[in-house]
């Protein structure tokens, strides 16, 4: 058997000519199958997305990612914030929720009202391809751009009536309140800008947050579901998601691995598991570094899930990535099961 | 949200018959096509928020078919056999119906990893380098394996080759294999 580079040496002409008829052969085979030229009738198409919805529903969640008027981020940012006695962090609260309709109505997406500029790296992907999350869409309220000291609580400017209704640019707001939940050193938090509205009302603090440490950025992925803020949300139930193999392998990128779903003594379920590099789509020209994911779904339905990432390289991405996820699997457990997400609502 | 999923509609209905034709090269079956049609979609609809910031949709979706197709081919191997004549081959839509069928009956012949660079390279129109990088090979791989893949068709293909000259590229072919 002669080695493939063996081909290199055989004359053009012949192998132009052996193109020349393999494509025809091909051709002749192709173009002659009982098969309408045109485009898939509605029915074809429906078939497809009736039967993509009974695998989202049954399986898990696809979401598009949450977009929010930054104004109304800002807004609900503002009431997030850490009081200036830092006795707000709610660090372990119980995620009831708070929200009134009317917060959630302000909440609601709204292509014109979008103010976010677009990062360039939102073009990249480098979301797992299995969880809640689905975000790196929502819009970058007024710039978070830097974590202002690593005590937060008592570094946050007060909450600012101005700001609510300006949107003023501001530390205030779901960067801010990332900020103040992230360990010392993880590194500057910004949100990301938003690419897509979703059909549903997203919750203030789901998004892609930026994580910015020595010139290299890693990122998380933050989806928070509060039945009194945003119930229009899909989700799963708790028995959909404990039926959830994450690490499913679909062959087409490398798989998920350490998928656990456990009973916490609360009756929350917390699902985790990691994703190795290279999860990003074929074709891609980014790569996708290595992550951790975790997901808690509460009793009364309330759901939090993050995902940390090390980031994105190559082109599209977001330049040098962390050597390791931002987090450790045990900080982001206890990030997912914080409290504080629902005091926003 | 709304122009996301008019775009997918819209994906869906112009990708899915020249899918569908890739498939039944692939498979030689109708009802085989269309399963694989379907999967391939179905995922790339799951892909959902993705999609939106995939680079390459329809590399996504040719190498998302690809897998499919490679990884049912796995499973399914000891069920497949060349056919005599392919199931579901009505009535031709155009072309060289006979010539068409004899060389459908002939790709049931070649192994699958061949069978998919030969459709990709053939019929997809994708170049060596293109056909490598989709399915994740090397370009000398491509080459070697649409060489074999290629002389294997036309073995099979025999006596029903459309001319001389393709019957000499045949000789030449598994001279160099």
């Amino acid at each position: 058997m002669n080695h493939p580079d063996d081909l290199h040496g055989i004359d053009r002409t012949e192998q132009d000519s052996d193109d020349m008829h393999a494509h025809r052969l091909l051709g002749i085979a192709g173009d002659s199958l009982p098969i309408p030229y045109g485009s898939a009738s509605t029915a074809q198409v429906d078939a497809v997305l009736r039967h993509a919805g009974r695998i989202r529903r049954r399986r898990r969640f696809a979401l598009v990612g949450g977009s929010a008027v930054a104004v109304a981020a800002v807004a609900l940012g503002t009431a997030l914030m850490p009081r200036a006695d830092g006795s707000s962090s709610a660090l372990g609260d119980p995620p009831a929720s708070s929200a009134s309709p009317s917060a959630a109505a302000s909440a609601a997406p709204s292509a014109t009202a979008r103010t976010g500029t677009p990062s360039p790296s939102a073009s990249a992907t480098g979301a797992p391809r299995s969880g809640l999350h689905g975000n790196g869409d929502d819009p970058e309220p007024p710039h978070t751009s830097a974590r202002p000291t690593t005590t937060p609580k008592t570094a946050s400017p007060p909450p600012s009536k101005t700001a609510t209704t300006t949107g003023t640019p501001s530390t205030a707001g779901p960067a801010a309140l990332v900020n103040s939940l992230l360990p010392a050193g993880t590194g500057t938090v910004r949100r990301e800008a938003d690419r897509v509205t979703p059909s549903y009302t997203p919750n203030p603090m789901s998004g892609r947050y930026l994580l910015t440490k020595n010139g290299k950025t890693a990122y998380l992925d933050i989806t928070v579901v509060d039945k009194k803020v945003n119930a229009d949300q899909p989700r799963p139930t708790m028995a959909q998601e404990r039926a959830t193999n994450h690490c499913e392998d679909f062959g087409i990128v490398a798989p998920n691995t350490d998928c656990a779903h456990v009973t916490l003594p609360d009756g929350s379920l917390l699902s985790t598991f990691s994703a190795p590099g290279n999860q990003q789509e074929p074709g891609s020209d980014h790569v996708s570094g290595p992550g951790y994911d975790a997901w808690i779904i509460y009793p009364n339905g309330n759901q939090v899930e993050i995902y940390a990432s090390s980031g994105i390289t190559g082109p599209g991405g977001l330049g040098p990535r962390y050597d390791q996820p931002p987090l450790t699997k045990d900080q982001l457990a206890s990030l997912v099961k914080s409290g504080a997400w629902f005091k926003s609502s | 949200m709304g122009g996301h999923d008019e775009a997918l509609r819209e994906f869906i209905a112009v990708r899915r018959g020249p899918l569908l034709r890739s498939a039944f090269l692939l498979c030689g079956d109708m009802h085989d096509a269309e399963d694989l049609v379907q999967t391939t979609l179905v995922k790339v609809v799951l892909a959902g928020r993705r999609l939106d910031r995939i680079d390459n949709i329809e590399a996504y979706t040719r190498r998302t078919l690809m897998s499919v197709f490679i990884s049912s081919r796995r499973r399914m191997w000891r069920r497949e056999h060349p056919h005599a004549a392919p199931p579901d081959t009505a009535a031709a839509a155009g072309g060289d119906p006979d010539m068409g069928l004899a060389v459908r009956v002939a790709l049931s012949a070649v192994p699958p990893r061949q069978r998919a660079v030969l459709v990709l390279r053939y019929w997809e129109d994708l170049s060596v380098e293109e056909t490598a990088q989709l399915l994740g090979v090397s370009p000398g791989t491509v080459k070697s394996q649409s060489a074999r893949g290629l002389a294997t068709l036309r073995a099979a293909l025999g006596d029903a080759l459309p001319d001389e000259a393709a019957r000499r590229v045949t000789s030449a072919e598994e001279a160099r294999l």
